[in-house]
């Protein structure tokens, strides 16, 4: 059986690696987009990226100031024998990475009004950033694999979940959430983008398959529709930083759930920044 | 690649006038920091016809929220915000000869119209780029509104911080500009 102090250990480290670090698709997206890219200040900008995220990764320092709030995806083998408390164990580790990395400061303090309202200021503690609900879904044999994803603010201002009429047509829902993706980017500020978009049945589903895309998707790795709704994106020329150039996006990660006799989809199109999806993934077991 | 432009702050209208969207700068000298709470309570002050705790003449103000600091570190990850929050406040901190403004994002036409008037650049820092930022900032120390954490004003001296000219005093706007030309391409 998994011990407690196993699992908070590696969500701890989890969390600092995927609010510190590059992942080797995403270094690789970096390097080809600049050797690709013909604007100069676009070049120049993507390079400062790439400076940034080296630095940030050998002295484990944030990649940026907005440290993001943290969500846990869990793949659970059948044969998985776990302490009772796995999931405060998962929290407490949330909490030390929280603190270690350290997270940016905004959690907000109060009762639910003065939460909304802001009225009462923030907590100084880094760890008061309470997790996200976390998402199960079944695993291998006796694993138990946990991915911490940090999701920054710029994205979630930008995000949007509705329903799209189908018409039948993948290229009719792809295009919306194109549509969606392309008028965001350029006021995200912080591009190139990486959209996750998740098609499911109800809201809820839509979001949990737009950030279980996030949680499987590699830059290294991408099918023909996330190919395609990339160079859709970049055909705007939105740039990195906004400024121009051929770099708006540089993935796409999409998932697709079950879904049901309906003339619509509910799709979620989060257009990820230049540094998502941070993320990092351990296999207990 | 053309090289970056060097400036040093106090900026005056000479050096403001020398650039142009598109230009790549790197800065010295001392900046300041501040977001909407900070810009709330400075707009204030001038409203009410009170002091602003720094003198403002000739300045860039850097819209950033830092992580807290490592012990031995100057700051923590230090990388700009979106600066449209900023927009209802810039023009008057402008009116009182605010030179320079780094964020990132779209500017509203009020803060467009306003650094055409009083002769002001706004310069956006790689969204993000949290950690090269940080490691620029040589000194930090807070001077107003303890209380506000993160978001509190503080004093930074900086060594070749990076940044590129969006908005210049002749009206310009890289993110306009910028995607056009390269639309064109
Ligand atoms: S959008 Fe992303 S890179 Fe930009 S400030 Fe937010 S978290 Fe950081």
């Amino acid at each position: 059986m998994l011990c407690r102090k196993e699992i908070e250990d590696a969500v701890e480290t989890c969390l600092v690696k995927a609010g510190t670090t590059f992942r080797p698709d995403q270094l690789r997206a970096y390097r080809n987009a600049i050797s690709a890219e013909k604007n100069e200040n676009a070049k120049w900008v993507l390079e400062r990226i790439l400076e940034n995220a080296k630095l940030a990764g050998k002295n484990t320092s944030p990649l940026c100031d907005d440290t993001g709030i943290p969500h846990v995806f869990i793949n659970m083998g059948s044969s998985l024998s776990l302490p009772h408390d796995w999931l405060s164990a998962i929290n407490d580790g949330i909490i030390r990475g929280l603190r270690i990395m350290p997270g940016r400061p905004m959690a907000v303090r109060g009762n639910p009004i003065e939460r909304v309202e802001q009225s009462r200021g923030l907590y100084a503690d880094p760890g008061k950033l309470s997790l996200a609900p976390v998402i199960v879904k079944p695993g291998k044999g006796g694993k138990l694999k946990i991915t911490v994803l940090l999701l920054g603010g710029g994205p979630e201002i930008r995000a949007k979940t509705y329903r799209v009429f189908h018409q039948r047509s993948i290229d009719v829902v792809l295009g919306e959430a194109v549509r969606w993706a392309s008028s965001e980017a350029k006021n995200l500020g912080c591009t190139p983008c990486v959209p996750a978009i998740g098609i499911g049945r109800t809201h809820v589903e839509a979001s949990a398959l737009m950030l279980e895309a996030m949680k499987e998707g590699s830059l290294s790795r991408q099918n023909r529709w996330e190919k395609k709704v990339t160079e859709l994106i970049n055909a705007t020329k939105v740039g990195p930083l906004g400024l121009g150039g051929d770099t708006t996006a540089l993935g796409t990660f999409m998932k697709i759930g079950p879904l049901r006799a309906s003339g619509i989809r509910v799709v979620s199109m989060r257009p990820g920044c230049c540094f998502e999806p941070r993320k990092a993934a351990v296999v207990l077991g | 690649m053309s090289e970056p432009i060097r400036i040093k702050t106090p900026l005056s209208n000479g050096d403001v006038e020398g650039l142009k969207a598109g230009d790549r700068v790197l800065i010295s000298g001392v900046i300041y920091t501040g977001r909407d709470a900070a810009h709330n309570r400075l707009v204030d002050l001038i409203d009410r016809g009170e002091e602003l705790p720094f003198d403002i003449r000739g300045q860039i103000i850097y819209y950033v929220g830092p992580t807290p600091a490592r012990p031995g570190k100057s700051i923590g990850s230090a990388g700009p915000t979106t600066s449209y929050r900023m927009d209802p406040f810039a023009p008057k901190l402008l009116e009182r000869g605010l030179k320079g403004m780094i964020g990132k994002g779209m500017r509203s036409q009020e803060v467009i119209d306003a650094m055409t008037r009083f002769k002001a650049v706004y310069m956006a820092a790689v969204g993000g780029a949290a950690a090269l930022i940080a490691r620029r900032i040589k000194k930090s120390e807070i001077i107003a509104y303890e209380d506000l954490g993160p978001e509190a004003i503080r004093r930074l001296e900086v060594e070749e911080f990076p940044a590129i000219v969006v908005n210049d005093i002749w009206g310009n706007d890289l993110y306009v500009e910028g995607v056009k030309k390269y639309e064109r391409l």
